[in-house]
C-alpha cells in the first residue's frame, strides 16, 4: 500500500481536478441518451429531454383485464389491449 | 421515533425515510418561516468509506396547504445529483476539505430547488447548489461548522436553503419506550416493574440529512399577505413533507439502474408520531403513500388511539380516569387533523377547516417566543408544538401527555385528567446550547465519525 504523505495528498488532489473535467464531459455526452426519471449515479437534477431512443417499460398488472401501462421517462400511458396480452401469454 | 423507520416498507429504504418535519416562524428573521424535512434515520457518524447522502433517485418535497383543503398549494421540490472528482480512488475525500469547492472533496452532492404551485406550474429557484460533506473528523473536515455555513444558499426573494447532514434534533428514550411502553422515570409503576431511573437519550449522537428552506411569510399565504392577527384564517398554513420514487425500477446490469414512470409517494410526515403510534401496523405503508386530504380514512385511529388503552394496562391504577373515558377523542382530532379552533385556547387558533388531514399547522401570526418552553402550548408557549414545531420541542412528552388525557378538557370540561397525565415523560431535556443553532438551519453541527466512533 502506498505511503500517505502530505505531498502525496496534494498530488492526489491535483489529479482530482483533472478527472472532474473528464467526468463532466462524459456526463454531458451521456445526458442525451439518459432516461429521464431517475438513473442513479452521476446525473442531472433537471429532467433530460426524452428522445425516441429512450427505453419503454411495460407493466401488465392483471393480464385478465387487458390493461397495459407503458412508462417512458416520467410519463405513463395506459391502454387496453387484450389481444396484445393474449399474444404475450401464448409465447 | 418521531417517524424514523415508522412503517415496515420505508424502514428498508432509509434514503427516502422522512424522519421529522419542523415548521416555525424564524426566531432571528420573524418575517419568514423555516420549513425543515429530515431524512435518513439514525446515521452513525463513523460511516466511511461511503458516507450518507441524499438519493439521486428520490424526489424530496415540502408541501404547504394554505387554503385548508388538505392538498398542497405550494411545493418546494428538491432533486439531488452526485459528482465525482476522481472515480479512481476509493476515498470520499483525498485530503482536508476546507471549502465546498475543494478538489479534495471527491464525492459531492449538488441539488436543485423548484417551487410548484397548486396548478403544477414549476419555477426553478436554484440549480447546482452545493451540499456540504458529512462530518468525518478533524483531518478531513477540520472546521465543519464553517464549512456547513458555506452551504447556506441565499436565493431570490429572501428565500434561503440548506441541504446536508445535521445533528439529530429529535430526542427520545427509544430503548425504553419500545420495551412495552416503559418510561424509565416511572418504571416502578410499570406492569413489569424495575426501579425508577433517568431517561436515556438514544439520538444525541446520531446524525440525519436535513432539507431546510426559509421563506418570507407573504410567499406562503394564499393571497400574498403577511397576517399579523392570530385570528386571521390566512395566518394558518398546513405543512407536510414527502419522498417519492419512480413507479418502476429496472436493474440494467453492470452497476446501473434506472427509474421509469410517474413518481409515487413512499414516505410522508406531518405531525410527529402520527404514523408511528396512531396508525396500526397493517395500514402504515398505505398511509405513507396517501395524500393528507384522504386522512378521514384514519379518523377512527385518532378518535380511539391504541396507546390510550395501553397506558392504563401498562401502568395499573395510574390512569383510572383515562381508562373510564370512552368518548371519541375530539381533542386529538383537533390537534392532529383539523387544527384547534378559536375559543379553546385564549389568543390562539390554527384551525384549517373541516377537512381532516394530518398536517403540521402553523399560525404564522404568533411571534417567536423569547423564552421558549419545550412543552410548547402545553407549557403556555403558543409559538411551540402543536403550533407548528420547533427543532427543540419535546414532542414525545407533549404527545404522551395529550394521549394520556391532559388535553381532553379542552373539548370536554366534564373530564378530570389523572394526576399522572401531566407528569408522564420519557425524562429527557436536551442541552439547547450545544445541540442546536440559533440561526438557520437551526439543527446543530453533526457529530463526526472521529468524535463518535461507535454510535
Amino acid at each position: 500500500m502506498a505511503k500517505i504523505t502530505r505531498r502525496g495528498l496534494i498530488k492526489q488532489a491535483t489529479i482530482g481536478v483533472g478527472a472532474a473535467g473528464v467526468v463532466a464531459a462524459a456526463a454531458a455526452a451521456g445526458a442525451h441518451f439518459a432516461p429521464a426519471a431517475s438513473t442513479t449515479g452521476t446525473q442531472n437534477t433537471k429532467q433530460a429531454a426524452i428522445t425516441r431512443t429512450d427505453p419503454i417499460v411495460v407493466w401488465i398488472g392483471n393480464p385478465a383485464d387487458g390493461t397495459i401501462v407503458m412508462m417512458r421517462g416520467e410519463q405513463q400511458k395506459v391502454v387496453n389491449n387484450p389481444a396484445f396480452i393474449q399474444s404475450v401469454l401464448s409465447l | 421515533m418521531s417517524s424514523h423507520r415508522e412503517a415496515p416498507e420505508i424502514s428498508k429504504d432509509p434514503v427516502a425515510d422522512n424522519t421529522d418535519v419542523y415548521a416555525f416562524v424564524s426566531p432571528d428573521r420573524p418575517d419568514t418561516v423555516t420549513l425543515i424535512a429530515n431524512y435518513i434515520p439514525l446515521e452513525g457518524p463513523a460511516a466511511g468509506p461511503n458516507f450518507y447522502e441524499f438519493g439521486s433517485d428520490v424526489r424530496y418535497e415540502i408541501h404547504i396547504d394554505n387554503n385548508g383543503d388538505g392538498e398542497a398549494d405550494i411545493t418546494y421540490r428538491f432533486r439531488f445529483k452526485v459528482e465525482l472528482s476522481n472515480p479512481n480512488t476509493f476515498l470520499y475525500n483525498t485530503g482536508p476539505i476546507d471549502s465546498l469547492d475543494s478538489p479534495n472533496f471527491n464525492r459531492r452532492q449538488l441539488y436543485s430547488v423548484t417551487r410548484v404551485d397548486r396548478h403544477g406550474n414549476e419555477t426553478g429557484l436554484g440549480e447546482n447548489l452545493a451540499s456540504p460533506p458529512c462530518n468525518i473528523g478533524p483531518r478531513s473536515t477540520p472546521n465543519y461548522a464553517a464549512l456547513a455555513k458555506q452551504a447556506v444558499h441565499n436565493l431570490n426573494n429572501g428565500v434561503r436553503v440548506f441541504a446536508g447532514q445535521r445533528l439529530e434534533g429529535f430526542y427520545v428514550d427509544l430503548g425504553s419506550i419500545f420495551d412495552l411502553g416503559d418510561l424509565r422515570p416511572f418504571q416502578s409503576l410499570h406492569l413489569i416493574p424495575t426501579p425508577d431511573a433517568a431517561g436515556v437519550d438514544a439520538t444525541k449522537d446520531v446524525n440525519v440529512h436535513t432539507i431546510a428552506i426559509q421563506v418570507p411569510i407573504h410567499l406562503l399565504t394564499r393571497d400574498g399577505s403577511h397576517p399579523k392577527d392570530p385570528t386571521d384564517p390566512r395566518a394558518v398554513i398546513g405543512v407536510y413533507a414527502s419522498a417519492s420514487r419512480s413507479k418502476a425500477r429496472i436493474i440494467l446490469g453492470e452497476g446501473a439502474e434506472s427509474g421509469f414512470g410517474p413518481w409515487e409517494q413512499v414516505s410522508r410526515l406531518g405531525n410527529p408520531l402520527f404514523n408511528e403510534v396512531i396508525v396500526p401496523m397493517g395500514k402504515k405503508d398505505e398511509w405513507n403513500a396517501r395524500s393528507p386530504k384522504n386522512d378521514s380514512a384514519f379518523l377512527h385511529y385518532v378518535q380511539y388511539p391504541e396507546l390510550a388503552t395501553l397506558l392504563p394496562v401498562l401502568y395499573p391504577g395510574v390512569f383510572p380516569n383515562l381508562s373510564a373515558y370512552t368518548a371519541a377523542r375530539a381533542d386529538l382530532v383537533a390537534i392532529l387533523l383539523t387544527g384547534i379552533p378559536s375559543g379553546i385556547i385564549p389568543g390562539f387558533q390554527n384551525f384549517t377547516g373541516k377537512t381532516q388531514a394530518d398536517l403540521l399547522r402553523l399560525n404564522m401570526a404568533i411571534p417567536p417566543s423569547s423564552n421558549p418552553n419545550l412543552l410548547g402550548i402545553l407549557g403556555g408557549d403558543l409559538a411551540g408544538f402543536p403550533n407548528g414545531r420547533r427543532v427543540f420541542d419535546d414532542t414525545v412528552t407533549i404527545e404522551l401527555r395529550a394521549i394520556a388525557g391532559v388535553t381532553i378538557p379542552l373539548v370536554d370540561k366534564t373530564f378530570k385528567p389523572d394526576a399522572a397525565a401531566s407528569l408522564v415523560t420519557d425524562g429527557l431535556t436536551p442541552d439547547l446550547q450545544t445541540r442546536y443553532l440559533s440561526q438557520f438551519p437551526y439543527l446543530g453541527t453533526p457529530r463526526s465519525g472521529f468524535e463518535v466512533p461507535a454510535a
